[in-house]
């Protein structure tokens, strides 16, 4: 008498008598050089955008000390609660684009990431336009900021949450 | 655990310098049977391919956090194995694995006669092909990738007595079976 364990012990190399189509190793190969170019693109932009804001930074410098101008409206406003408000959000705002910077990364390992997330944060996004606008139009709500830090703080737990599950 | 000399240790350094020569050597050592373990999980082929693409592309992305604390083949299995659980999951079919204590209790003779029933691996596949989908991995987590039910409680998320208790229930499904097609040939 014997085991079903003994026969798949004694057999066991012809348990693995499948073989995958030839083409797939150019499509892994694709993958991880398509990987590779999204990360030197992305090194580019990083740098063209510090370059930008050296631009940006430089100009209002040489704008401000010339012309003597105005400072901002921003800077201008006295009220403590209100400026903190909006550092936070400037603050939120921030943290956001360095997440979803991190979880771009992960699309090319788990592809099937961006459509799961995508639908959520652009919900979120459209939310924000709107509060920007609103912003906009009734110039320095604390209301419509505390909306928008909220909305920020949203986005942020839910990349954070999938950046844990995921590791790239 | 001891840090084991991996016998691809060149090819390995090489790859984690993006050496495409020798990633392309360690695909071709390793595709096989991790393309069996993904036939075996997903029980489809199409499915098998994308997660042995899927997994691959993982492990040469991460290939710099591989510091032969086991064999590279281990640590490839394991990138596999959670590959396939995760699409699994994903596919929103919840994987039946409770337990059912009743089976150890259930006295059923698990031997067959060589001579009365003789086995052959395509046989063993077809069988193995129609469980359950719980019942199926951890049946292939157990018998053929080698993995105990420790191990197996680990990478499924469910306790060692529901890894034995879905093996048993899988073992039986596979010899009624296998019992029911020898006798429809026979």
């Amino acid at each position: 008498m014997k085991k079903l364990e003994d026969f798949v012990h004694e057999h066991r190399d012809e348990f693995d008598s499948k073989l995958p189509s030839p083409e797939l190793w150019d499509k892994i190969e694709s993958t991880l050089e398509e990987k590779k170019h999204t990360g030197f693109s992305r090194a580019l932009k990083i740098s063209s955008a510090i370059a930008a804001v050296l631009v940006v930074a430089l100009i209002s410098t040489f704008l401000l000390v010339s012309k003597n101008q105005q400072m901002p409206a921003y800077a201008n406003i006295s009220d403590p609660e209100l400026k903190q408000l909006l550092e936070t959000e400037a603050y939120y705002s921030r943290e956001v684009s360095n997440q979803l910077e991190e979880i771009n990364k992960c699309y090319d390992i788990y592809p099937s990431l961006k459509h799961d997330i995508e639908s959520d944060l652009n919900e979120l996004d459209n939310m924000y336009k709107d509060l920007k606008e609103d912003l906009n139009d009734n110039l320095y709500n604390k209301e419509v900021i505390e909306a928008m830090i909220q909305n920020n703080r949203t986005k942020l737990k839910m990349v954070n949450r999938v950046l844990t599950q995921v590791q790239c | 655990m001891g840090t084991k000399t991996d016998i691809h240790k060149k090819l390995i350094e090489a790859s984690k310098k993006g050496d495409n020569k020798a990633r392309r050597q360690l695909y071709e050592l390793y595709a096989r049977a991790m393309f069996n373990i993904c036939c075996r999980m997903m029980n489809n082929r199409e499915d098998a391919e994308d997660i042995l693409q899927e997994a691959f592309v993982q492990a040469f992305s991460k290939l710099e956090s591989f510091r032969y604390e086991s064999t590279f083949g281990a640590w490839l299995k394991r990138i596999v194995i959670n590959t396939c659980i995760n699409a699994i999951q994903k596919r929103k079919v919840e994987l039946q694995l409770t337990d059912d204590m009743h089976f150890y209790g259930d006295r059923y003779d698990d031997t067959y006669d060589e001579n009365e029933m003789p086995l052959t691996t395509a046989h063993v596949q077809q069988a193995m092909e129609q469980l359950p989908e719980g019942g199926r991995i951890v049946f292939s987590l157990y018998l053929l990738e080698g993995y105990d039910h420790v191990e197996i409680s680990q990478i499924l998320g469910i306790s060692e007595s529901t890894s034995k208790s879905q093996y048993m229930r899988a073992k039986r499904k596979v010899y009624e079976i296998l019992k029911e097609q020898y006798y429809e040939e026979a």
